[in-house]
């Protein structure tokens, strides 16, 4: 037995923890730092077509934009499927 | 009293020479992911004076991103791999579709975020000036800027077989700026940029005699 399992056996045991809830909001609080990742995207990809234009930077913030839906729509996934 | 002589103000007004900008008009070359633009006509930057003309808009090469790219592509087929090597078996099944989700999203991050680092990441050199604008990470902005006049001394590094085969190198320049050395780091053909740069302060040490002014 690993150390790990040891450190889990003990959490399940004393502390009456559920695993499987944690891991469930550990995976909740991912995504929604996801989301909040693909915000910083849109806010820094809008200040880099502030700093220079003329390039592909439209196509660049509907990646961006595309992102936070990708990230809405996993914690939404996560959310059912969890 | 009769005028002895009266210089011609037409031919004064459209009295026009020929700067670096029109010599490079017809080798003009420019693309969205292109490494070496020549006097690309969109591009506009924050800074960027009515009547400066941007000459040059250079990025790293493209084989500078060639680690991020096999990155990428590792970490793209590596959940393949776990039909072989059963790492996450123990969870349940759909605690194993969200490590996979996981998975890709942490991808596309990654990639988005090299991108975006890479293509604006550039180096503009103007008839006026050079600039580095730099984005670090997500979070980190540096815009550095030399004026050519302030620049003493161009030379170029281009060392190594890789650099030697796609002809990629260093640009570095001396200026009597606060910011003694100017850096532009594995840009492509940097003997081109070098020439270019040199007809630049050429052109300015040119007007500065002729008492031009723009």
């Amino acid at each position: 037995m690993t150390p790990f399992d040891k450190l889990l056996l003990f959490l399940v045991n004393t502390w009456q923890i559920d695993l499987v809830i944690v891991a469930k909001i550990a995976v909740v609080i991912f995504l929604l730092l996801y989301i909040v990742f693909s915000l910083v995207v849109v806010r820094q990809v809008n200040l880099m077509s502030r700093t220079i234009n003329g390039l592909m930077e439209k196509n660049l913030l509907w990646g961006a934009r595309a992102l936070v839906v990708l990230a809405v729509a996993a914690l939404v996934m996560g959310l059912i499927v969890l | 009293m009769v005028d002895v002589f009266v210089a011609d103000k037409k031919t004064n007004k459209s009295a026009k020479y020929e700067t670096v900008a029109d010599r490079l008009l017809p080798q003009r070359e420019q693309g969205r992911f292109k490494a070496f633009n020549v006097l690309p006509g969109k591009v506009h930057f924050e800074t960027q004076e009515k009547s400066e003309k941007v000459i040059l808009l250079l990025r790293q090469h493209w084989v500078t991103q060639l680690g991020s790219v096999l990155i990428a592509i590792v970490m793209l087929f590596l959940p393949i791999l776990l039909h072989f090597i059963p790492v996450i078996d123990f969870l349940p099944d759909n605690f194993r579709l969200m490590a996979k989700v996981i998975w890709y999203l942490l991808t596309i991050a990654f990639v988005y975020e090299k991108f975006i680092t890479w293509y604006f990441h550039v180096f503009i050199i103007t008839d006026e000036r050079v600039i580095d604008i730099n984005f670090y990470n997500l979070l980190y902005k540096e815009v550095s800027q030399a004026k050519t006049d302030n620049i003493e001394d161009v030379t170029y590094r281009q060392g190594g077989v890789l650099r030697a085969m796609l002809d990629f190198g260093t640009v570095s320049m001396q200026t009597a700026g606060e910011q003694r050395e100017f850096m532009i780091e594995n840009v492509p053909r940097p003997n081109r940029v070098v020439k270019i740069l040199n007809e630049l302060i050429l052109e300015e040490e040119q007007e500065k005699i002729e008492g031009r002014t723009r």
